[in-house]
């Protein structure tokens, strides 16, 4: 008995002294002077992380929208589109509550009932592989046109406006084309740019401009910086050229922005784009609307760790009748680049 | 020969398996542990502690079944430090030095260092972060486990006074700092999060309301979540809490305090201002580092990343060092004991973020697997080597 009391007393001791020495954390009041980290006015305002978004996100902004000042602390940028319908972004940590709560906190906000879990999807459409979720409520008075965007950056981004029935119905598809442009900030392929908005610089060095231009082509004298070349064709149709860093947002996700302007259905797969392949990873693809109105060819072409887009758009007369120098144009531009045989 | 049969019991096999069997269910406990707790909470409560207690619904899950209930159970430190002796142990009273026996001795001797390691670690080793923006001057490290109040009075022109108030003081509700402290007003916590998340106004789930009615962030409302546990995808909680400020019996605000947000936010009592910032805790170092770059190269033409690295001023007077530093991905820095690791980066590629780590036995683990490596191989080399043929006369 004796022998295991003592036996026993060695491994007491040590686990004394180990637990003794693992309570000595730092766990009172302190108080110390430091250098000054910074200097601090009362009207200084702690802001929610990050505050700097043009370092955390890219996007296009659509043609008709324009900038405006924001003065809220919460939100990250608002817009203006078309001089009236304002458009507001925002982002908070986490998936701020969920899905539902989201959704049905926006129904509350234009008085519509709320809607369950099983609901959920009547009353939303996924866009560009589901990381953009539109909703869109028509409220007693007011009609609420929102995007919940996920570019895995730990954040939920949102953009959001609320309004008349018939101008939130004008501005739909650039706010579903604007959300579904949110990507990541490319920092490495912008340092030197002022602008991280504007990925398509008119004299990118880059991109061969040794093509020729159709005469049934006009150039544009004024459009968005967002374009690399802009032409209005003899036709009535529109022609533009733009350049984003990357896949610009990858082929699926382009094609099907591009089908939801036109009213088609969001696809799964790039095998239901229809895509028409031009060889080195370039694609073109024509998409008919509905109603047969309203046609676009658009072709995505890749160049280094750039991606060239060219699109064609216009009433389906207008449209059909440049397509064979739409593909030469497309062409040329590619064989110049060396990207196209 | 007193030794040695004092040793007797300790050095027993049967307690071997026994020291074993536990440390086996202690391990498969802590790991259902990590389905709702913190790992590092898990690692102080189940492996670096005497005694642990083990909830039985750990073993079943909530949706399921409710089980109340627990049990005592030894902790990691117990367990460790049994083996520890009963392998010295054995070692003191069958130590018997011959040819076939020095791999079996090498294998222990690298199980004893190893096990000696865990607990120089354990007491020894201080982790940290440090964050450095580019062209920023940073002489601290932060701990991202754990957190603090800071209230910061900046009347004196030169330096900058800072009262901290540690979490763990945080974490109950109630007055924290009267005013018989340096500051003439009282902090009471109103409510306190351990992990949370933060919305907008009118974002919040259950119409949930915010408390806070002064201060910049007293739009936002702060949730508390479940720990971050390392499985679900959350690894680090992100603290907040509602702090109400007073002076001689009357409420000046209640502000929303949240290492989600950027900068501290002003608290204007009589005639100076005072700063409140909830930030993770802070050690501050005898050198600092200036980051003068940050680069994240991309293999061309993707989005793969290929190298970080950070280019920073170090300066430290007391050792007389003033240079430039370039720390990159498997090329950390080593200065005044600790280590400098490219861990991560701000977003936007704005700034860096180092791990800093000063562990006194970083190096035993690696000895002791070369030891036990070498041990091995001796032990089954030599068993597995073919013996000589004996002459048949």
């Amino acid at each position: 008995m004796n022998r295991c009391v003592s036996s026993a007393i060695l491994p007491l001791v040590i686990l004394g002294t180990a637990s003794g020495l693992f309570g000595c954390e730092k766990s009172e009041i302190q108080s110390y002077r430091a250098p000054r980290e910074f200097r601090g006015t009362p009207e200084t305002a702690a802001t929610l992380k990050p505050a700097d978004h043009e370092h955390i996100v890219d996007w296009n902004i659509p043609d008709d929208w324009t900038e405006l000042e924001t003065t809220s602390s919460m939100r990250i940028a608002t817009f203006q589109a078309n001089n009236t319908q304002e458009i507001a972004v925002t982002a908070f940590p986490g998936d701020v509550g969920g899905l539902i709560a989201n959704v049905n906190r926006w129904r509350e906000q234009v008085g519509v009932e709320a809607i369950t879990e099983t609901q959920i999807e009547d009353s939303i459409e996924r866009v560009a592989g589901s990381t953009v979720i539109i909703v869109d409520i028509q409220g007693e008075t007011n009609r609420l046109l929102g995007s919940i965007i996920n570019i895995g950056d730990g954040q939920t981004w949102f953009a959001k406006a609320t309004g008349p029935d018939e101008m939130i119905g004008n501005i739909k598809d650039d706010l579903v084309a604007f959300s579904v442009s949110f990507r990541p900030h490319d920092h490495s392929a912008h340092a030197n740019e002022d602008s991280q908005h504007n990925h398509a610089d008119h004299a990118a060095p880059e991109i061969s401009t040794d093509w020729e231009l159709p005469s049934e082509w006009t150039p544009e004298q004024d459009f968005s910086n967002m374009l690399l070349a802009a032409f209005t064709t003899d036709s009535g149709g529109r022609v533009t050229m733009s350049e984003l860093v990357g896949d610009g947002g990858g082929v699926i996700g382009n094609v099907n922005r591009w089908r939801n302007q036109l009213g088609l259905p969001i696809v799964a797969t790039e095998a239901e784009l229809g895509l028409e392949k031009m060889g080195q990873g370039s694609v073109i693809v024509d998409i008919l609307s509905p109603n047969d109105e309203d046609r676009m060819m658009a072709a995505i072409v890749p160049i280094g760790s750039r991606t060239l887009f060219f699109k064609l758009t216009g009433k389906t007369s207008a449209v059909e009748a440049e397509m064979e120098r739409f593909r030469t144009c497309v062409q040329m531009v590619g064989v110049a680049n060396e990207v196209l045989p | 020969m007193m030794i040695k049969k004092y040793l007797k019991p300790i050095a027993s096999l049967k307690l071997t398996v026994v020291i074993f069997a536990l440390s086996f269910f202690l391990i498969f406990a802590g790991t259902l542990a990590q389905v709702h707790a913190g790992i590092w909470t898990v690692v102080d409560q189940y492996f670096r502690s005497l005694v642990v207690t083990i909830d039985l619904q750990i073993f079943v899950p909530q949706d399921v079944l409710r089980v109340p209930g627990a049990f005592w159970f030894p902790g990691g430190l117990t367990l460790g430090t049994a083996m520890l002796i009963n392998l010295i142990a054995a070692h003191t009273i069958r130590f018997k030095f011959t040819k076939k026996r020095i791999g079996i001795i090498l294998t222990h001797l690298g199980v004893i260092l190893l096990l000696v390691g865990e607990f120089v670690t354990g007491f020894a080793a201080k982790e940290g972060n440090m964050t450095i923006r580019e062209g920023e001057t940073v002489n601290f490290v932060e701990d991202i486990r754990a957190s603090e109040l800071a209230i910061i009075d900046q009347s004196d022109p030169e330096d900058d006074l800072i009262v901290v108030v540690p979490d763990r003081l945080l974490e109950s509700e109630g007055t924290v700092l009267d005013s018989k402290n340096e500051l003439p007003f009282t902090v009471e916590v109103v409510e306190w999060m351990t992990n949370s998340q933060i919305f907008g106004p009118n974002q919040a789930p259950d119409g949930r309301r915010g408390l806070a009615d002064s201060g910049s962030a007293s739009q936002l409302i702060a949730v508390p979540l479940p720990v971050a546990n390392g499985v679900d995808g959350s690894v680090v909680d992100a603290p907040s809490a509602y702090i109400a400020i007073s002076s001689e019996g009357e409420r000046i605000g209640t502000y929303l305090l949240s290492v989600y947000l950027e900068g501290p936010q002003a608290v204007v009592v009589g005639d100076r201002t005072y700063w409140l910032n909830l930030r993770f805790a802070r050690t501050y170092k005898p050198y600092s580092m200036r980051l003068i770059d940050f680069k994240h190269d991309l293999f061309t033409g993707t989005r793969m990343a290929r190298n970080y690295s950070s280019q920073v001023q170090l300066v430290d007077e007391g050792r007389n060092v003033d240079r430039e530093v370039l720390i990159y991905m498997n090329h950390p820095l080593r200065h005044a004991g600790e280590t400098f690791y490219q861990a991560s980066f701000l977003k936007g590629d704005t700034g860096t973020v180092l791990q800093v780590v000063k562990n006194p036995g970083w190096l035993i683990p690696y000895v002791s697997c070369v030891v036990i490596t070498l041990g091995m191989l001796i032990h089954f080399g030599w068993r597995m080597a073919p013996k000589p043929r004996r002459k048949v006369s």
